[in-house]
């Protein structure tokens, strides 16, 4: 139900960033070279993830994206954001938080018809590093031929870095409020230190124990922009 | 207590037990290898704790047994045909390594088997043919020749 949702809303808006822009090109009255004119820099919140909260406390994570348009179709990008997870079963019970950092950029797929058209659809790369502290494990095995053992594992400081290709939109809801949704494919580079004991959950990233991810965001984002001087 | 329309996150699905798995054969005529030997009426189990596992009833040549994850060595008894007074032990001096399965299910112990040693009343030999007890199927690890 809630993937459903996920796609029926991912659907809407990409139908909805092409409807606006259909409907620009019959208002169009600006000439192409003003359309650089603004720099705008934007901050966005991830909705989603405190909402998956609500349904998977086990996984907590807060996500914010800051982007810069300097000109053309690239806009400049910095995620970053922090959570916990942890793991409570009668095998195993600990748990990781994490801080996270990303850098990449967006770009473009249409060309911006006039100055104030901000919607987009994009595609993307990101580089992407997580400071992780994962706590002591106590786990149990479970025989009833020999006995039951209990045993600890002592907690440790990780650091994994990955890629993401991304895609998505934005629409401007009012000037300078916008919404959209940004896929993720997510590739670990060194899921090697977590063979032993991955953390339960790295905000970020996602599931510590899988080496590729497929993941989503759902933002509220503000604008501000400024002209260029010059122009 | 599990309730109806309990979520359970990543519940556990793979099995965590690991078993040594002994053949039963009689020596070939040529080469190493051995033909199956049905063991007539066997009784098999642990020494230490005399508790029988297999015991008679119908001809078997495959035998799945346990080593202690609490110890470095287990000890087992084997008599093919039921005959208490002759019975043979195989006793196992292995290394615990202590394995990461998933977040769902934990840890379990994987083993090497390092040495063994056995009694010949009835067993004319025992060939360790894989020391690794780490759950893969269709491995046998122990073979007992009559």
């Amino acid at each position: 139900m809630f993937s459903m949702s996920k796609y029926f809303t991912s659907i809407l808006f990409l139908l909805f960033s092409f409807n606006l822009h259909a409907q620009d090109d019959e208002d169009e009255t600006d000439k192409p070279a003003a359309i650089d004119s603004f720099y705008q820099l934007r901050i966005g919140f991830d909705i989603s993830k405190p909402i998956i909260t609500n349904f998977v406390p086990e996984r907590q994570a807060y996500e914010f994206e800051l982007d810069f348009f300097r000109k053309k179709d690239i806009y400049y990008v910095l995620d970053a954001g922090w959570g916990r997870g942890y793991q409570d079963s009668s095998y195993l019970n600990y748990s990781s938080s994490n801080t996270f950092f990303k850098a990449g950029i967006n770009k473009g797929l249409f060309t911006r018809l006039f100055p104030n058209d901000w919607d987009q659809a994009f595609v993307g790369v990101r580089y992407a590093l997580a400071f992780i502290e994962r706590s002591e494990a106590r786990y149990t095995i479970f025989d009833s031929f020999w006995g039951n053992i209990n045993g600890t594992i002592p907690g440790k400081n990780l650091t994994a870095h990955w890629l993401e290709l991304t895609g998505g939109v934005r629409v401007e809801l009012v000037r300078g409020i916008f919404t959209g949704w940004t896929i993720r494919g997510k590739f670990l580079l060194n899921g090697k230190q977590f063979k032993d004991l991955p953390p339960p959950y790295v905000a970020g990233y996602g599931r510590g124990d899988k080496n590729s991810i497929f993941d989503f965001n759902f933002y509220i984002s503000y604008a501000i922009r400024w002209k260029k001087k010059g122009l | 207590m599990q309730v109806a329309c309990q979520r359970i996150a990543d519940p556990c699905l793979q099995p965590k037990n690991v078993y040594v798995r002994i053949g039963t054969f009689q020596p070939a005529d040529t080469g190493s290898l051995g033909k199956d030997s049905l063991l007539p009426n066997p009784i098999v189990g642990y020494a230490e704790t005399n508790q029988v596992i297999y015991i008679g009833g119908k001809k078997v040549k495959d035998f799945y047994m346990q080593v202690s994850p609490m110890k470095d060595s287990v000890k087992w008894f084997i008599t093919p045909d039921s005959t208490m007074a002759a019975l043979d032990t195989i006793t196992l001096y292995y290394q615990r390594n202590l394995v990461f399965l998933s977040k769902s299910c934990g840890y379990t112990y994987n083993y090497v088997i390092n040495d063994y040693k056995y009694t010949f009343n009835r067993i004319d030999s025992v060939k360790l043919i894989n020391g690794n007890i780490d759950g893969k199927a269709d491995v046998q690890h122990v073979k007992i020749f009559y």
